[in-house]
């Protein structure tokens, strides 16, 4: 393998022994792969500020024998203004806690790394965008990208014309009409604005996203919709959705 | 299967469980302890025992002590009217170490982190604002690690104690001692910046 460069974002680090950390890093060229960055919690470390998490950071790294090592991280963005709140920390974790699930390691990515980084920037320097709107847009574009898009022009069960009772169904990946409506137990009720909002978030990039309106219940109605979606189809529970349950019952 | 008789095999096991030790240093303890006094072997595992069993957090600040109140918050000559907001016990050595603070402390025992799911209730953040209530304090130092996690706890908790009306400071962050500009990265310099003060 030799020396490998390129740039990624720390979406995870674990402390390991006296001063060293184990970075996992979602790398442009390379997906997602684990490094060490040995002695990178000492104040004197060059490593210091740009294997800290969310840093988006120029890498060298070299093969061992057992594990990657960092040899060169130069940072590029640090996304400082994340951690001035804890609301902005929190939904940036969820970020990250969801890339962490849906990829698998070493395999390139680059449309995974440009939502991640987009959705960072915005996160970070988007002060206009509901933080709510954010999280909405990457839970879908990280379901499209995955081959999880939700079916949204028509019944996915019969392929009908949806009319003035729609439900959306995790079971079946999409919305059900009236009649079959009853199809999926669990489902839950969507209006159609709701589906249009879903529709434009899909097709459109997230620069778009200032164009949108949408008020508070109904934008909160989507992302429950949508948690529930990825949870199935990345079959696992996020620490950081619980984390934001506590937070808003607050 | 072990080579070694079980109880020496039980005592590598043991070392083995210990964080930085592997199975060849686990051997060369356990050898070393063998090969010791019995008066050695016996003083180190009563020190095991006994700061195990003796050791626990202050009732005020959550430091690890074996009196209670520690003899930091028991200590008439420190001053009552600023505290200092670590993560961990450890953080206490290494302030008093500098001999420039003279106010007391409190000891997070964490710091908030959503990815592991430590949330304000999971650390002593609930029991630092129930000491704040009615006392003296006038400032208050939030010396939490400037990681990403160190700061969010350091603007939740800054955020929850300003309306009490304490003074709130975190620790300055820059460039160190003995350190090249050239060679600072642009978080911290920007950060030195930003905390720049006159000569």
């Amino acid at each position: 393998m030799g020396l490998l460069k390129t740039s990624g974002i720390i979406i995870k680090q674990i402390n390991y022994g006296e001063a060293d950390k184990i970075l996992t890093i979602f790398t442009k060229d390379y997906g997602k792969l684990q490094a060490l960055a040995k002695g990178a919690r000492r104040t004197n470390n060059r490593f210091l500020s740009s294997t800290q998490l969310f840093c988006y950071s120029n890498f060298i790294f070299f093969q061992g024998k057992s594990m990657i090592y960092v040899n060169t991280a130069e940072l590029r963005e640090s996304f400082y203004n994340l951690r001035k709140d804890l609301r902005d920390f929190t939904y940036a974790s969820y970020i990250i806690e969801l890339i962490n699930a849906a990829l698998e390691e070493n395999q390139k990515e680059e449309k995974y790394f440009f939502l991640l980084l987009h959705t960072l920037n915005h996160m970070t320097y988007s002060k206009h965008l509901d933080l709510d709107l954010i999280k909405l847009a990457f839970q879908i574009k990280l379901m499209a990208l995955s081959g999880y898009a939700p079916h949204l022009k028509n019944c996915v069960s019969c392929g009908g014309e949806i009319d003035h009772s729609i439900k959306f169904s995790n079971e079946n990946g999409g919305i059900l009409c009236s009649k079959c409506f009853n199809e999926d137990f669990y489902g839950k009720k969507i209006t159609r604005e709701g589906v249009d909002i879903i529709s434009y978030i899909l097709y459109n990039p997230l620069s778009a996203l200032s164009k949108l309106e949408v008020n508070t219940s109904l934008l909160r109605q989507l992302n429950n919709i949508m948690e529930a979606y990825v949870c199935k189809y990345l079959e696992k529970s996020f620490h950081t959705l619980d984390f934001l349950e506590i937070m808003d019952s607050n | 299967m072990s080579f070694y008789a079980a109880p020496i095999a039980k005592l590598i096991e043991e070392f083995n469980k210990l964080p930085g030790i592997g199975n060849k240093t686990a051997q060369r303890l356990a050898f070393h302890i063998l090969n010791g006094s019995k008066e050695n072997a016996y003083n180190l595992s009563e020190a095991i025992i006994e700061a195990k069993e003796k050791i626990k957090h202050c009732s005020i600040c959550y430091n690890i002590t074996d009196t209670d109140p520690c003899d930091i918050c028991k200590d008439p000559k420190r001053d009552n009217k600023t505290l200092c907001v670590v993560q961990v016990p450890r953080d206490i050595f290494a302030i008093e170490k500098t001999r420039e603070f003279k106010g007391k402390y409190h000891v997070l025992h964490g710091a908030i982190s959503p990815m592991e799911g430590i949330g304000p209730n999971e650390i002593y953040i609930k029991e630092l604002l129930a000491r704040l209530q009615n006392t003296k304090v006038k400032e208050l130092i939030l010396a939490t690690n400037p990681t990403i996690e160190g700061e969010a706890t350091a603007m939740y908790i800054g955020k929850l104690v300003k309306p009490l009306g304490i003074k709130v400071t975190r620790l300055a962050s820059g460039i160190p001692i003995g350190g090249d500009l050239e060679y600072t990265d642009e978080i911290t310099l920007i950060k030195a910046l930003e905390g720049r003060r006159e000569l």
